[in-house]
């Protein structure tokens, strides 16, 4: 089925890529539209933002020569660094039981079954498949979604897993997991298939005592994804120190 | 060639349901616009769309949307045939009930594909987005069935204006 699933997606993604064009435009209109509207609160939360990212500004600076000096001490061999591939979304599964999206670029643009794929904001899902200049993202709020995942700060692992509602869930979480509501949640690259710490969202708990990940991108606005390479060798990512 | 202006409003409905509008919700309460065409044809022209052509039309939607093949396929082929079977009573209605009738059928359908999905998976799917998903379809039927309206009196020998 996939193959002539990929073929279809091919053959209408001109088509259909036409017909989400004005509605993204409008879409991107209206966001415009009502930035205008609130742009004095909007002017007064940058100008507190800038004030407090230029602080941290100043400690990234100091952090990076200190980093800097130590990882020469150490002889550390660090993470390739990623490359990407922007795509257009051409279309969505137009279904609440399904949640996935598909992107205008394919084999020929590098892109893989498996990869990763981010919006400005973080992790959006992967490439369950993959046509010539076609590709489609399984969402991660989608039921058969698994993405394995880890707490920022306790370094607690854990399986993000889609329930196709907004928030997808954290499973397989030890009961004497300590988890804080509002920690980051990034891959842990487990398995190989995401590089690490690629961001994903914030941990909240929610009735019942599990935990649900409000994740930073917005996937129904999406209109632009950028697919993740994959890492070079995974088993060689935890660093080397050369003889 | 007045023929084929249905298919290919029917082909852009199949678009529609796919297209990635990029609003606020969209995935999540975006209509069947393909099962207002099935179940208006159904009733007002249904030798425009027998069994065969609302089954590959499915197809084409379960294929384009990535679902699992013959999820939509088969709701529309259902629809189509519970429909037809009703023409009689539905046509001789006014506007209101059909519009009735259209609420109850992408009612049952939204619990049909949502039970599906719930064998499917072995787990009780999220009830929201199906609600939603009904209430816009109701909603988007009006405008629809419009276009619908406007394309039939297109077509040679209309039998019967759809409503008076």
């Amino acid at each position: 089925m996939e193959p002539a699933r990929v073929q279809a997606a091919q053959m209408f993604a001109p088509v259909m890529g036409s017909v989400s064009r004005p509605f993204q435009e409008i879409a991107a209109v209206a966001e415009d539209v009502a930035g205008v509207t609130n742009l004095r609160t909007e002017v007064a939360m940058l100008k507190q933002e800038n004030a407090r990212l230029r602080e941290w500004y100043q400690a990234a600076m100091m952090l990076e020569a200190e980093n800097k000096s130590l990882q020469e001490l150490l002889n550390i061999r660090l993470d390739p660094r990623h490359s990407f591939v922007t795509a257009r979304v051409v279309a969505d599964s137009g279904n609440a039981y399904v949640h996935s999206l598909l992107v205008a670029a394919g084999i020929q643009d590098g892109i893989e079954k498996g990869q990763a794929v981010l919006s400005g904001d973080g992790l959006v899902g992967r490439i369950v498949e993959a046509g010539d200049d076609v590709a489609r993202v399984l969402l991660l709020t989608d039921f058969n979604s698994r993405i394995p995942v880890m707490i920022e700060g306790s370094r607690q692992k854990a399986i993000l897993t889609g329930t196709n509602d907004e928030l997808p869930v954290l499973k397989y979480l030890p009961p004497d997991a300590n988890v804080a509501d509002g920690a980051r949640v990034v891959t842990s690259g487990h398995g190989g298939l995401f590089p690490p710490g690629l961001p994903v969202g914030t941990v909240e708990q929610i009735e019942g005592g599990e935990y649900v990940v409000k994740v930073f991108a917005n996937m129904d606005r999406v209109i632009y994804v950028r697919v993740v390479d994959r890492p070079v060798n995974p088993n060689l990512q935890s660093g080397i120190v050369r003889q | 060639m007045r023929l084929c202006i249905p298919h290919f409003l029917t082909l852009a409905f199949v678009l529609l349901n796919v297209a990635a509008m990029s609003l606020p919700f969209s995935q999540m309460m975006k209509p069947d616009f393909v099962l207002v065409a099935v179940f208006y044809w159904a009733i007002f022209r249904p030798t425009l769309m027998p069994p065969v052509v609302t089954f590959g039309l499915g197809i084409l939607v379960d294929v384009l949307a990535g679902v699992p093949a013959g999820f939509h396929a088969l709701t529309y082929v259902t629809v189509h045939w519970i429909i037809r079977g009703q023409r009689r009573f539905l046509m001789g209605q006014p506007y209101l009930t059909v519009w009735l009738g259209y609420v109850f059928v992408c009612a049952a359908v939204s619990l049909l594909q949502w039970g599906v999905m719930a064998v499917l998976h072995l787990e009780i799917p999220a009830v929201l987005p199906m609600v939603l998903k009904t209430f816009t379809g109701i909603f988007v039927f009006p405008p629809l069935v419009l276009v619908l309206l406007l394309v039939h009196r297109l077509l040679p020998e209309t039998k019967k204006a759809a409503f008076p």
